[in-house]
């Protein structure tokens, strides 16, 4: 439905709010809370034929140890491409580090022991039959930078797993949100 | 004796989040460690 603006006083119905429910562009899949000093974090049943493409948030809690956040698709124990184009905050020349067939996306975001653990990826195609296309927020201790990549099979992905590189991740919370088709 | 490693585990289907160790079969599918980048 097109935008539409309530004055004051008027009487917000029933349809107008489900209206803008069902019209809603990102709309909430799932929730959860990491646990204490894990070393993984499984999200399952979040993708499915309902939505083509998800934005996964990860944001609080804290680490152990400073290091990237790897992230890994259920049936997929290999077949990850993709590369980090990053520059540092000194101003240095873009920098560039690459999954090539690897066994995971390595570059997903960064834990710290300060910061705690902040990501936003997007995820295209998950639960397709087809490639999967993947994008995230990259940052360290003194980088920034992107992370494009790909999941090169065919297999219809329902959830997903986030590996901290060394130590263990506490608390901090992922949601997974769904884009509307129509 | 080697540390206990243990995985948090969210089913979006139930709503359902626990915490447990993993089996051997998730321990071995955990993806290796990354090299360090340059700014680190």
């Amino acid at each position: 439905m097109a935008i539409k603006t309530f004055t004051t006083g008027e009487v917000l119905t029933a349809s107008d709010t489900n209206t803008f429910l069902a019209n809603a562009g990102l709309v909430y899949v799932t929730s959860t809370t990491i646990g204490s000093a894990v070393s993984s974090v499984t999200v399952s049943n979040c993708f499915s034929s309902t939505y083509d493409n998800y934005r996964i948030l990860v944001n609080g809690g804290t680490a152990s140890a400073n290091n990237n956040l790897q992230m890994t698709l259920n049936g997929a124990a290999t077949g990850y491409y993709g590369a980090l184009i990053y520059g540092l905050s000194t101003g240095v020349n873009p920098l560039l580090a690459a999954a090539n067939n690897a066994a995971s996306w390595p570059f997903m975001g960064y834990h710290t022991t300060g910061s705690g653990i902040i990501t936003s990826i997007e995820l295209l195609g998950p639960n397709l039959a087809k490639q999967t296309v993947i994008q995230s927020v990259y940052y360290n201790t003194g980088g920034n930078g992107t992370f494009t990549g790909t999941l090169d099979n065919t297999t219809q992905h329902t959830g997903f797993t986030l590996t901290p590189t060394t130590g263990t991740l506490t608390g901090g919370t992922i949601t997974v949100y769904g884009y509307r088709k129509a | 004796m080697s540390d206990t490693i243990i995985g948090t585990f969210h089913d979006a289907l139930t709503g359902e989040t626990i915490t447990r160790e993993l089996t051997a079969e998730e321990i071995a599918a955990l993806p290796e460690p990354t090299e360090p980048l340059d700014s680190e």
